[in-house]
């Protein structure tokens, strides 16, 4: 014992160093994000004038400059959106809300069925193939299997797109089917595109 | 006997003489209606009610929306239109005028008050309106351009038909 009389010092300042673990790590372990307060995740902000059946012009990604027909918002935060695939060859997609310009013109929202419902942010996850072990990944079939796109799938847009085609109009299809692009004069701050 | 006879009698500043000589027809005077460019009131019409000096007019628009002010006249652009009334007429006597002139119609029915509302309705057109807009074009033009077609192949069968009984002329002379 350390006879804390004899040190001069109290024994009320000493501390004891005690090991609470016996591995720590050598550097602060990254820690996910944790609300300290219990409250929930809100819902996604609705954008004024983004309802089913609207038509959205997609601003980045692969189909840029396309005219495609909001469906709903997903529970991540994504919206749903089809070309329809007949139409235009957008599929059924997510799509982030920030990149799609919401424009006036609606589709009669009856035409989009219940089927959008139905589909959630699950339906666009990836297939999980079975884990290859090194070796049959060498020997694998070079030739490989063609990427089926599952029947499943093309049925549902089939289902979904069919009563929306129903309702389109040649010059409505046309106008789905042509990009949106910037031509001489159009000054994009000065373009409307809903009159808010 | 027309005012070039009178030259020498006349005033250069001579309203009469001004329009004949240099070709001015829209004078800044009372009564004449002015269409505002520029600041708060842009886009209104408004009658000038008095000239000031050479930079700035007193102009009123009762019916029209426009104040009682003082307003620059680089802010202004002339119109067509006059009114008969005395300078420094009361906001009062020119409501009844510009009334009895009727003016707000006279000046709707005017060909660039309607380029004016096109082009507004231009600039408010939303994307579908737009594309709707080109299709149209698209189609006038094509039937434009088949007319026109139709009349160069007309005009080029004339002259092979002219030049036709020529050539039969010239292979029958030698």
């Amino acid at each position: 014992g350390i006879n804390a009389e004899y040190m001069g010092i109290q024994f009320s300042q000493i501390r004891i160093m005690v090991k609470k673990f016996k591995w720590y790590p050598a550097e602060d372990e990254k820690k996910p994000f944790q609300r300290k307060s219990k409250a929930k995740k809100k819902p996604v902000a609705t954008r004024k004038g983004l309802n089913p059946g609207v038509v959205c012009i997609v601003l980045s990604g692969r189909f840029r400059g396309k005219r495609v027909l909001f469906l709903r918002m997903l529970p991540s935060g994504l919206a749903l959106v089809t070309g329809p695939y007949k139409v235009n060859g957008v599929p059924l997609r997510r799509m982030n809300p920030a990149y799609l310009l919401v424009t006036k013109t609606q589709v009669k929202p009856e035409a989009i069925s219940k089927e959008a419902d139905t589909i959630d942010d699950k339906y666009f996850a990836k297939a999980k193939e079975a884990k290859k072990k090194e070796e049959e990944k060498l020997f694998a079939d070079t030739a490989a299997k063609a990427k089926v796109f599952p029947p499943e799938k093309k049925e549902k847009q089939g289902k979904i797109d069919q009563p929306i085609l129903a309702v389109l109009d040649p010059l409505m299809k046309k106008y789905l089917a042509t990009r949106f692009t910037l031509r001489n004069g159009m000054k994009p701050h000065e373009l409307v595109f809903q009159l808010l | 006997m027309c005012i070039r006879d009178r030259v020498s009698t006349q005033s250069t500043w001579d309203i009469n003489y001004i329009r004949e000589f240099m070709g001015f027809k829209r004078f800044v005077q009372a009564g004449r209606v002015a269409y505002i460019n520029y600041g708060v009131d842009h886009g209104k019409v408004c009658v000038i009610v008095e000239v000031i000096n050479s930079t700035r007019v007193l102009v009123d628009g009762p019916t029209l929306g426009v104040p009682r002010q003082v307003i620059s006249l680089r802010r202004l652009a002339l119109t067509d239109h006059l009114l008969k009334v005395a300078k420094g007429i009361h906001t009062k006597s020119l409501e009844a005028e510009i009334k009895k002139a009727d003016l707000v119609k006279k000046i709707g029915e005017s060909s660039w008050a309607k380029k004016l509302a096109a082009q507004k309705r231009r600039a408010e057109l939303n994307d579908f309106e737009r594309f709707q807009v080109m299709m149209l074009k698209r189609q006038k033009a094509y039937l434009v351009n088949k007319d026109v077609a139709q009349a160069h192949s007309k005009g080029a069968k004339k002259a092979k038909k002219a030049a036709k009984p020529k050539e039969a002329k010239s292979s029958q002379q030698p």
